[in-house]
C-alpha cells in the first residue's frame, strides 16, 4: 500500500481569480491534500471557501496559478477525462431517456450506443431503477434524478469528484441517497473526493477529511474518521460520530473567532 | 402535470440498495415500453381536443367580418376600394379548384425556398456559434442585408437568374434564411456552461459537445427561427412571384390587382394566408413530435398545437 502513490493529491495548490486588470483574489492558497487508492475523503468548509474551485481544478477545468495537481503520482498534461466529476446539480441532458443519460459519459468515453445502454441498465437494475430507465428527467423527482447523475458518475471507471451531491434535496431523500452512495461506493471501491458543507454527511460517508477555511480557502485540519465500515444511516446517533462532529465544531468555529479572520 | 402522481411517491418505495428488489415486469426489458407510454397517437388526439381551444380564434374572425361590414356601408366605399366579405367570398367560390395550380406553384417556391434557407442556416449558425471571428465578420453583414427591401431584392435576383421558379425560391431561402441563423446561434450560445464543463470534465471534444449537447440544446430555438421562417417564407414566395413570376399567387395578385380585381385579390390573400397559416401548425406538430421533451415548456402561445 505505502510503495504505491496516492489515486490523486494536489501539491500546494493555489487558484487566484482576476477580478480587475491588475488585481487578483485568491480562491485557495496551498492546498495539499491526498485522495489515496480506494478511499473516500471529504473536503469540509462553509459556502464560498473555493470548494468547486478546488473541485474544477482538480478535473481539469481550470488550471493552477500555483501548485500542482497530481494524479498516480505524475503530472498529466492534461486532466480532462481523468475524472468522473459530479457537480453540484444533476445536468441530466432533458432529451434522454434515464438509461441515456446514466449511458452518456461512457458513450463520450468511446462506447457503442448499445454497449452503453447493456452496461447503464444492469447498473439501473441493480439498484431497482428499470421501471425509470425510460424517463425523461422531467418525469423524475430531484432524488431520482441525483440517483441517475450518480450512476452516470459510477459507470465510469475513474476516480470520482462529488459537488454537494445531495445540497438541494430534502433531508430524508439526502439520508437515502447518502445511504445508497455507501453502497455504490462498497461495491465498487473507487477512490471519491467530496465537497459538502454538511458535518453530518463528511463524517457518514468519508474515511478522512479536511476542514477548510473560507477566503481564501486553505486546509486548517485533517481528522480520519473512526467509524467502521460498512456503514449505514443508523451511525450517526452513535456516541462515536457524535463526538467526531463535536470536534469538527469546535475547530471550525475557532477559526471564525476574531483575530483569526484572514 | 401527468408524470408527478406515479414519481413523486416512488422514490420512497424503492429501498435504498435494491440488490434484492423484484423486477415488476421481469423479463421485460426497459426499452420496449419506450413508446407506448408518449409520443405515440398524440397528434390525433391532440387536434381533436384542440378544436374548442380555437373558439376564441372564430369570435375574432367573427368580429372582424362584421367590422368590416360596417367599415363598407358606413363610408359607402365601392368594390374597388373594399370589397365585402360576400364579394370576397363570392370571387374565392368562383374561382374554386382553380386555385390548385397557384397553389401547388407558390407550395413548391416555399418549400424549395425554406429548404435551401434551412440548409445554409443551420451550418452558418453553428460556425458563427463556435467562432469569435466569424460571428465578429458575418453578424453585421448580416443584419444589414437584411435592410435591403424584399422588392429591391426580388427585382435584382430576378434579373441574375433566369426566369423559372429559381428566382423566386432564391428570393423565400434569402428571407427566410435570416430569423433561422439567428435564432440557432442564439440557441447554441445559451448552452448551460455546467453542461458543457460535464462533458468537457469527461473528456469530450469539441465535436462531440456540438452533437451530443449544443445541437440538441438548441433544437427548439431552431424550430422558434424555422417557424418564422416558414412565415417569412410564404411571404418572400409571393413577392418574388409579383416582381418576376409567371405563376402561383403572387402573380396571380399581380395580373387581378392590374385588372383591377380588387376582390378577387383579396380572395388570393385568403388563399396565400390559409396556406401559411397550414404550414406555420405544420412546423409546430413537427416540434411538437420531434422535441417531446420540450412539451411541458410549451405553451399554445409558441404553436398551434397545445402541450397538456
Amino acid at each position: 500500500m505505502d510503495s504505491l502513490p496516492p489515486a490523486f493529491q494536489t501539491v500546494d495548490l493555489g487558484v487566484r481569480y482576476r477580478v480587475a486588470r491588475h488585481q487578483t483574489v485568491a480562491a485557495l492558497d496551498s492546498v495539499n491534500l491526498v485522495v489515496g487508492r480506494g478511499e473516500v475523503v471529504s473536503v469540509v468548509g462553509s459556502s464560498g471557501c473555493g470548494k468547486s474551485t478546488l473541485l474544477n481544478t482538480i478535473a481539469g477545468l481550470q488550471e493552477p496559478w500555483t501548485g500542482r495537481v497530481l494524479v498516480g503520482g505524475q503530472e498529466p498534461s492534461s486532466r480532462l477525462g481523468m475524472f468522473s466529476y459530479l457537480p453540484q446539480r444533476d445536468l441530466l441532458l432533458p432529451w434522454l431517456r434515464s438509461i441515456d443519460n446514466a449511458g452518456l459519459l461512457l458513450e463520450i468515453e468511446g462506447a457503442s450506443r448499445s454497449e452503453a445502454r447493456a452496461r447503464a441498465r444492469a447498473m439501473l437494475e441493480r439498484f431497482g431503477l428499470e421501471r425509470f430507465a425510460s424517463y425523461r428527467p422531467e418525469r423524475l423527482s430531484g432524488g431520482m434524478r441525483q440517483r441517475v447523475g450518480l450512476i452516470r458518475t459510477f459507470l465510469l471507471d475513474r476516480d470520482v469528484l462529488l459537488d454537494e451531491p445531495f445540497a438541494s434535496l430534502d433531508a430524508m431523500t439526502r439520508g437515502e441517497l447518502q445511504e445508497w452512495l455507501l453502497g455504490l461506493q462498497a461495491a465498487s471501491r473507487r477512490s471519491m473526493l467530496l465537497v459538502t458543507h454538511d458535518l453530518d454527511e463528511a463524517i457518514l460517508l468519508s474515511d478522512r477529511l479536511y476542514l477548510m477555511t473560507p477566503r481564501p480557502g486553505r486546509i486548517m485540519e485533517e481528522m480520519v474518521v473512526p467509524l467502521a465500515k460498512p456503514r449505514t444511516l443508523e451511525v450517526t446517533g452513535t456516541p462515536d460520530f457524535a463526538e467526531m462532529k463535536a470536534k469538527m465544531l469546535a475547530i471550525l468555529r475557532t477559526s471564525r473567532a476574531p483575530g483569526r479572520a484572514a | 402535470m401527468t408524470q408527478a402522481t406515479e414519481t413523486r411517491t416512488s422514490p420512497a418505495n424503492l429501498p435504498a440498495m435494491a440488490e434484492a428488489a423484484p423486477s415488476r415486469d421481469a423479463g421485460d426489458p426497459a426499452l420496449m415500453h419506450l413508446d407506448q407510454k408518449e409520443g405515440r397517437g398524440t397528434g390525433r388526439l391532440l387536434l381533436m381536443e384542440a378544436v374548442p381551444g380555437y373558439l376564441p380564434t372564430v369570435w375574432l374572425l367573427v368580429l372582424l367580418i362584421l367590422l368590416w361590414y360596417g367599415a363598407v356601408s358606413l363610408f359607402h366605399l365601392p368594390f374597388y376600394i373594399l370589397p365585402t366579405p360576400a364579394e370576397v367570398l363570392n370571387a374565392l367560390v368562383s374561382r374554386g379548384w382553380n386555385y390548385l395550380p397557384d397553389v401547388a406553384t407558390t407550395l413548391q417556391e416555399i418549400l424549395a425556398g425554406f429548404g435551401l434557407g434551412l440548409v445554409a442556416a443551420v451550418p452558418l449558425a453553428v460556425l458563427i456559434s463556435l467562432s469569435w471571428v466569424v460571428r465578429r465578420a458575418v453578424y453585421p453583414v448580416l443584419i444589414a442585408s437584411q435592410m435591403i427591401p424584399i422588392f429591391a431584392l426580388a427585382a435584382i435576383v430576378t434579373i441574375m437568374f433566369a426566369y423559372g421558379l429559381l428566382p423566386e425560391i432564391v428570393v423565400t431561402a434569402l428571407y427566410s434564411f435570416f430569423p433561422i441563423v439567428v435564432t440557432g446561434a442564439d440557441g447554441l450560445m445559451s448552452v448551460d456552461a455546467d453542461h458543457v464543463n460535464l462533458l468537457r470534465g469527461a473528456g469530450a471534444s469539441r465535436w462531440q459537445i456540438m452533437l451530443r449537447l449544443r445541437l440538441p440544446w438548441s433544437l427548439p430555438a431552431f424550430f422558434s427561427g424555422a417557424k418564422l421562417g416558414i412565415v417569412f417564407a410564404v411571404s418572400g414566395a409571393a413577392i418574388g412571384e409579383w416582381i418576376g413570376g409567371q405563376s402561383g399567387l403572387g402573380y396571380l395578385m399581380r395580373f387581378q390587382d392590374s385588372a383591377l380585381d380588387v376582390p378577387g385579390m383579396f380572395a388570393t390573400v385568403v388563399v396565400l394566408s390559409l396556406l401559411g397559416v397550414v404550414l406555420f401548425a405544420a412546423v409546430s406538430l413537427l416540434e411538437y413530435m420531434l422535441l417531446p421533451w420540450n412539451r411541458a415548456k410549451r405553451t399554445d402561445l409558441g404553436g398551434l398545437w397545445r402541450a397538456r
